[in-house]
């Protein structure tokens, strides 16, 4: 009750920003004296924002909705309860962007002086600010810095225990010193203080090549005051230093004191838990046991290199060539089993697999195609095959599929005749289970064997759909299912009650969405790739979409995928099993809002893809 | 206009009763009908001790600006009020306690900053016979006169709103939050003088939205 009576402090008004991004990164006399600056408006349903009419501030919504369009009237933004917007940021170069009361609000309006003094004190403040917020995903999804292992600190790699001798030793002692440690250099110390390095290369040149004796102290060729780096720099500096300066040891300081040393090869042998080496590790395996084993070590590795920085689409790829391999050491151990294969064939990959966009805990969708040229008799050896592979798959950790999309199923087991027979049958009556069925059909990649025949059972289907759009009316259907889990006014909807309460399956709502709506339109003009981004590119070079809608797709994919797996390496971490299910408590608020941006985004293209085949549902 | 001419009357009358220049002049104000974006509203609601400006104080006084049809935060005032008597029972409903209260202002600075707020304004409260009951009897305690001004009651304009749509009126319907539920305006959960006025302010404009 000390304030000033003049200038009291508007709690109700600081009380909403302060749970309003991204007021809630302001200091409390920061957001009072913000509160204190707001004027109130009030706008029926139907009232228009635009930057010719209104004067540059910033608007937030105190209840009520505003929806955001171009120009051209495409729906870009919905807003809520919360959130704000400056409708002369939004229209930057006069597009003619406008913002329309959709039911009836109440506006905080915060003048521009007090709006740009904000932005301009406080950093987060304004980050928030920068751009309309496709922009600002597209930051979130892209700019991250994609370092992999390389931001990892040097500590744990470094030798901590250096070959080290005083100036005075000769040079056939230092030689002898290096040949038993079997190290390429020795530092050359003063009591504590690092004084100098020498390595092979000078004693070749500097030593051997001019004839200096053996008693030569080493002082007299060594390197004084070395290029040296510190202990917490990263992986990334150590190998920049090393190309920039064309040198292989670098002595390890912490603050004065010698910490160690790390040399080139240290940077290599680093590269050992790099999953490419992982790759190869696991090809040369000879039983499931073996291959287990390296399996079970990927959550592990997940964490890490999600650590590192790795985005989830890389982080896909590795575990889609992981899963590959592991297919293909299988089908040649089969091979070894079994003998020599009676026909060609050809091993398919389905759904995420095919697609390169495997996580931690994937399911098998395989399935078998044949030449026509393998007789009646030859098919008990391909089931043979198709078991061994398999089991050995559910062996290793990838478990069954639970509907049955394995080549050991005879369905999906079969000659390229009867494949082409099996697709013309669902494409002629799409049923709900056909439609569904070929909906995974359509990712689909040749994993082990003669890619040709894959690629003739890919054109067979493509030509039986892509021009049949009541076949692809149901699979809009199909497609328009699932939808993102945000509800009026952009709230999470979570699940209300049971294992996941609070929680939303971050897989079927976000991620298949997105897949499946790129497969449609992927569908409809004959694009052939598998891979969602590919796509994506493909899409936008036949102009299905605009770049600015083809980047918006791909940043709100980016986004929900990196989520996920960042969400397994959260549970991982924590000695949970990795599962799609998300609490979107646990994401801090930025991530949120760029979770909702992505929704919003995948939840505006299902409109857009109803739109276009409402005839046909 | 039988009413307009006895408002003017008692104007005249009053006016120099007034013992207060600011005062005096308020009640020299001609009285204009503008429309809502063209008029200036002080929107005031009281914390008191009683129901009855006879039993009880005004414990707190705060208000909030309309002007061209948009709240003014930066001219709000919030006065928490030294009191002559023990607060009593309402201070169960405003949280107040006595010794908030001691560390209060004086009636007379509290209702000078109002006088000096209001040239050409118009005054706005939900339930403005019981304020401005208070207000009155404070301001002819002090200056002679009460503040004879022309006054809009949102809780009037509800009921009256209502008894057009021929609506059965309940119990409570006509509470202050009941009726901005009634424009689609958010549940707040603030109660002291300031937020009240606020959210009275708030439903004057959804009123005239």
């Amino acid at each position: 009750m000390t304030q000033d009576p003049k200038q009291p402090e508007i709690q109700a008004v600081a009380d909403f920003l302060r749970h309003c991004l991204p007021f809630n990164e302001l200091p409390e006399a920061a957001l009072q004296a913000a509160a204190r600056q707001i004027q109130i408006t009030y706008f029926r349903n139907g009232h228009r924002f635009s930057a010719d009419s209104d004067d540059y501030a910033l608007r937030i919504v105190r209840s009520g909705a505003v929806e955001i369009r171009s120009s051209r009237h495409q729906l870009m933004d919905k807003l809520g309860e919360g959130e704000s917007f400056n409708i002369h940021g939004l229209d930057v170069g006069d597009e003619g962007v406008y913002a329309q009361v959709i039911e009836d609000s109440l506006i905080y309006h915060l003048p521009r002086v007090h709006y740009e003094a904000l932005r301009a004190d406080h950093r987060h403040f304004d980050r928030h600010f920068h751009s309309q917020r496709s922009r600002r995903l597209r930051r979130a999804a892209r700019y991250q810095p994609n370092t992999n292992m390389m931001m990892l600190p040097i500590a744990g790699l470094i030798s901590r225990d250096p070959l080290t001798l005083s100036a005075a030793a000769t040079l056939q002692q230092a030689a002898q010193a290096m040949s038993e440690r079997r190290v390429s250099s020795v530092l050359v110390m003063q009591g504590n203080q690092l004084e100098g390095i020498v390595t092979d290369r000078d004693l070749r040149s500097r030593a051997l090549a001019l004839g200096l004796p053996l008693h030569t102290p080493i002082a007299q060729v060594m390197t004084r005051n070395p290029k040296h780096i510190e202990l917490d720099a990263s992986l990334f500096d150590a190998i920049l230093q090393m190309t920039q300066q064309g040198i292989h040891h670098l002595p390890v300081l912490e603050g004065n004191r010698l910490a160690g040393i790390i040399t080139s090869s240290d940077l290599m042998l680093a590269r050992r838990d790099d999953p490419v080496y992982l790759v190869q590790h696991l090809s040369r395996q000879q039983d499931t046991g073996a291959m287990r084993a390296i399996i079970d070590t990927l959550p592990s590795l997940l964490v890490e290199v999600i650590k590192g920085g790795m985005r989830a689409h890389q982080i896909s790829r590795v575990l889609t060539a992981i899963s590959d391999t592991v297919t293909c050491r299988l089908i040649e151990l089969a091979i070894e089993h079994l003998g020599p294969a009676p026909a060609p064939f050809c091993w398919l990959g389905f759904g995420s697999q095919a697609r390169g966009e495997q996580l931690i805990g994937a399911d098998q969708d395989n399935g078998l195609l044949i030449d026509d040229r393998a007789g009646e008799l030859d098919l008990a050896w391909f089931e043979k095959l198709a078991h061994f592979v398999c089991d050995g798959l559910n062996e290793c950790g990838y478990p069954y599929c639970n509907g049955k999309v394995m080549a050991t199923t005879a369905e999906w087991r079969q000659r390229l005749q009867g494949w082409k027979a099996t697709v013309d049958g669902w494409t002629r009556t799409p049923t709900p289970d056909a439609v569904m069925r070929v909906s995974i059909f359509f990712d689909l990649r040749a994993v082990y064997g003669d890619p040709g025949l894959c690629q003739r059972l890919q054109q067979h289907m493509l030509m039986r759909t892509q021009k049949n759009t009541i076949f692809q009316a149901a699979l809009a259907a199909n497609v328009l299912d699932q939808t993102p889990p945000l509800g009026i006014f952009r709230r999470f909807v979570v699940e209300r009650n049971g294992e996941h309460r609070d929680e939303f399956d971050i897989k079927k709502r976000g991620v298949m969405p997105m897949v499946d709506l790129i497969r449609i339109h992927s569908l409809a003009h004959g694009v052939d790739a598998v891979n969602s981004r590919e796509r994506l590119q493909q899409l936008m070079q036949k102009k299905v979409f605009t770049i600015v809608d083809g980047r918006n797709l791909q940043d709100a994919f980016d986004t929900i995928q990196q989520l996920r797996v960042e969400n397994q390496s959260r549970q991982l971490a924590a000695g949970l099993q990795a599962s799609n299910y998300l609490n979107p408590k646990d994401l801090p608020e930025l991530e949120r809002k760029h979770l909702k941006d992505a929704f919003t985004i995948v939840h505006d293209s299902q409109e857009a893809l109803r739109n276009h085949y409402r005839q046909g549902l | 206009m039988a009413t307009g001419l006895k408002l003017t009357l008692q104007r005249i009358w009053w006016r120099h009763q007034a013992r207060h220049p600011a005062l005096q002049a308020l009640l020299r104000e001609p009285i204009q009908q503008r429309p809502f974006n063209a008029s200036r509203y002080v929107v005031i609601d009281l914390e008191t001790t009683a129901l009855q400006p006879t039993a009880g104080e005004i414990a707190s006084i705060a208000w909030v600006v309309i002007e061209q049809g948009a709240i003014h935060l930066n001219q709000s005032c919030y006065f928490h009020l030294a009191l002559n008597r023990e607060v009593g029972q309402s201070a169960v409903f405003h949280q107040l306690t006595d010794t908030d209260l001691e560390q209060g202002v004086n009636i007379k600075v509290a209702l000078e900053a109002l006088l000096d707020a209001l040239p050409n304004s118009i005054l706005v409260f939900h339930n403005a016979q019981l304020d401005m009951g208070f207000i009155n009897q404070a301001m002819r305690t002090l200056w002679g006169a009460p503040l004879l001004m022309p006054v809009v009651d949102t809780l009037q304009v509800e009921r009256k709103r209502l008894l057009q749509r021929s609506a059965a009126i309940q119990a409570g319907d006509l509470r202050l939050f009941q009726c901005r539920q009634r424009y689609g305006l958010p549940d707040v959960s603030l109660h002291d003088a300031l937020g009240d006025a606020l959210a009275t302010a708030e439903l004057w404009l959804a009123m005239n939205g």
